[in-house]
């Protein structure tokens, strides 16, 4: 509600198009070696996310977008591709990205002040701050994510959900370009599940936060993102984007409400096109294809027929529904 | 959060159901005043349980020698041990042979601390090194390096310096092995955090491997301290002119048992205080075991 740029109905697709590149993605693969043999698991995908777009990738296990998570932060290089954010190039020395991991991985020795600011105190960033100005920042995260008061905690002495809080906060300290959530609520209870969900999306419009989100949950997929792409797997690529154009912080009226889950029941409907296979597939597609800027492109090199079958109907384009808020 | 709160409630109803049952059958037969009797002797507090083993343990010692009247050639009653210990506390020898074995365990455990921790840091770091050298660690860990003492003794004299260093040599490994195990059984999902940050080796390694490896390098101080007392002692047996091993010597020699067994009870609360020190340290990491649960759970 806050972002000046979101502030009217239709205006998110605006803001795609006008605010810059942040992470770019560009014909990126990745296979991984298993057992002397070369396993595709993303084949060529490139994906351009802008200052402000929350990002939402869903697909099956085994679809690689939690690897295409992964190199975007560094932590696996791809085979072939180049990814960089903000102009920059991927990979060792700085970090402008922040990774909210599946677990929350906080370090059980240090308090929760010690491990929000665990970026912080790393020689790796550059612009390393004084004691005085950590305090205070790791206060100001603490408030944000709703922990005011329990940075002298160690994690062990927290719930699932409050150390998943600390795990966004640490995520946010290094003030990222770009934050990156793998799975963040996928080990939390359902109840706790959906107040994170809620809590993140007020911080996504408090902060103006540019974000790639990796679940398998499609409600969360559409809850949090303006943009929800689903991916197929064997190898990883691309199936279709919808633009889910509700301005955050949203509510838990929209949770729980129809159009959430009518475009959850239409990305369904896609995943189970996809998995019936490229004939049902290609229906579709005709009809949303003709987007003029597509800021994700999907194609298909390899060999193997059903990918070549596949072909002609991805290339350059990808089907791309838009939804807005009605009312 | 969980491990710990689990615990807690665990010995909460141990306790408090030891402490009820009594009261729920007051009116029973002579079996059942039996089944009392356990009940209440298992109802005592937590904390005094261990002093209340050793000192039935103590007592039924006692009660053996003075009901069943062994020889006291092989054994002699807690009772007769005090007043040998006294006497030689006495002749001021019991503090010299204490003194001298407590300089050279100190001396070799401290070196093999230093180095142990070092070589297991190393060892844990370096996956290439680790695997050249695995199948020698694991070599020298298992072969009785004890049966080497009375050559060390024949090379080095019956001074401290053999001592010292078989008490080196005997304490290595388990700290070298224990504290490799301890830095790469450390949390791969904090591994993952140290990378996606950035961090340099040195910061991985001073935030991570470190504090991480502390339970298992305990565990490794545990043994190395047991494994350091015995070789001490078994090297005195070999040649020595003073020290409790040296002690135990001279009393079998000399037909004392009663010495032997003041030297053996002194070795035990050597032990027993030890390990009651590394208990401390243990319990006061154990937020680290806790906390690596919960963060996989």
């Amino acid at each position: 509600m806050t972002s000046p740029n979101a502030n009217h109905n239709g205006a998110g697709a605006h803001l795609t198009s006008e605010a810059h590149v942040v992470v770019d993605v560009r014909d990126v693969s990745k296979s991984f070696r298993v057992s002397n043999r070369d396993v595709p698991v993303l084949d060529d995908v490139s994906l351009a996310v802008r200052a402000g777009e929350i990002v939402s990738i869903v697909g099956p296990s085994g679809c690689g977008k939690t690897t295409l998570l992964r190199m975007v932060q560094g932590l696996e290089v791809p085979t072939s591709g180049e990814l960089t954010i903000e102009g920059r190039k991927v990979g060792p020395g700085s970090v402008s990205s922040g990774f909210v991991f599946q677990q929350p991985a906080l370090f059980p020795w240090f308090s929760l002040e010690r491990n929000i600011a665990f970026g912080l105190r790393l020689r790796a960033s550059k612009q390393r701050p004084t004691r005085a100005e950590e305090a205070d920042k790791v206060n100001k995260l603490l408030d944000l994510v709703g922990l005011t008061g329990f940075g002298a905690y160690r994690p062990h002495q927290l719930s699932g959900g409050m150390r998943q809080r600390a795990n966004l906060a640490r995520a946010l300290a290094i003030d990222p370009a770009v934050l990156l959530l793998d799975e963040p609520f996928s080990a939390l209870d359902a109840l706790t599940r959906e107040r994170l969900q809620r809590a993140l999306s007020h911080l996504f419009a408090s902060l103006h936060t540019t974000a790639i989100l990796v679940t398998h949950d499609i409600r969360e997929a559409v809850f949090l993102g303006s943009r929800v792409i689903l991916m197929g797997s064997s190898p990883g690529r691309a199936l279709s984007q919808f633009t889910v154009d509700v301005p955050h912080p949203r509510t838990e009226e929209f949770q729980h409400g129809a159009l959430l889950g009518e475009i959850s029941h239409d990305i369904y409907a896609a995943l189970r096109r996809a998995d019936a296979g490229p004939q049902s597939a290609a229906s579709p597609l005709g009809a949303g294809g003709g987007h003029d800027n597509p800021s994700l492109a999907v194609r298909h090199d390899a060999a193997t027929t059903t990918e070549q079958a596949l072909e002609p109907e991805l290339s350059g384009a990808t089907l791309d529904v838009a939804y807005a808020r009605k009312g | 959060m969980t491990t710990g709160a689990r615990k807690l409630v665990g010995s909460d109803t141990f306790d408090s159901f030891g402490s009820e049952s009594p009261q729920e059958a007051p009116s029973s037969g002579s079996g059942t005043k039996v089944a009392l009797a356990a009940v209440r002797w298992l109802a005592v507090p937590r904390r005094w349980r261990a002093a209340v083993s050793v000192a039935v343990g103590i007592g039924l010692w006692q009660l053996f020698v003075t009901v069943m009247h062994p020889s006291s050639l092989v054994v002699v009653g807690p009772w007769t041990v005090l007043q040998d210990g006294r006497a030689l506390a006495a002749d001021g020898l019991l503090w010299t042979d204490l003194r001298v074995s407590m300089e050279e365990f100190g001396l070799g455990f401290a070196i093999a601390l230093v180095i142990g921790i070092a070589a297991g840091a190393r060892l844990g770091t370096g996956k290439r090194l680790s695997e050249f050298l695995n199948p020698w660690v694991t070599i020298l860990y298992t072969v009785p390096v004890i049966a080497l003492a009375p050559l060390l003794i024949l090379s080095l004299g019956i001074g401290m310096k053999a001592k010292v260093v078989v008490v080196v040599v005997a304490s290595f490994f388990p700290l070298a092995m224990n504290t490799r195990t301890g830095i790469q059984s450390v949390d791969p999902g904090l591994h993952e955090v140290c990378r996606a940050f950035r961090a340099t080796k040195a910061e991985t390694f001073r935030y991570l491997l470190l504090p991480g490896a502390v339970p298992s390098v305990l565990t490794g101080v545990r043994l190395a301290l047991g494994r350091g007392l015995i070789s001490l002692v078994f090297a005195d047996l070999f040649g020595a002119t003073a020290g409790l091993g040296y002690l135990i010597l001279s009393s079998e020699q000399n037909v004392e048992t009663g010495n032997v067994y003041v030297a053996i009870v002194l070795l035990a609360l050597i032990g027993l205080s030890l390990s009651w020190v590394v208990g401390l340290l243990e319990r006061h990491f154990s937020t680290y075991r806790a906390g690596q649960a919960g963060s996989s759970a």
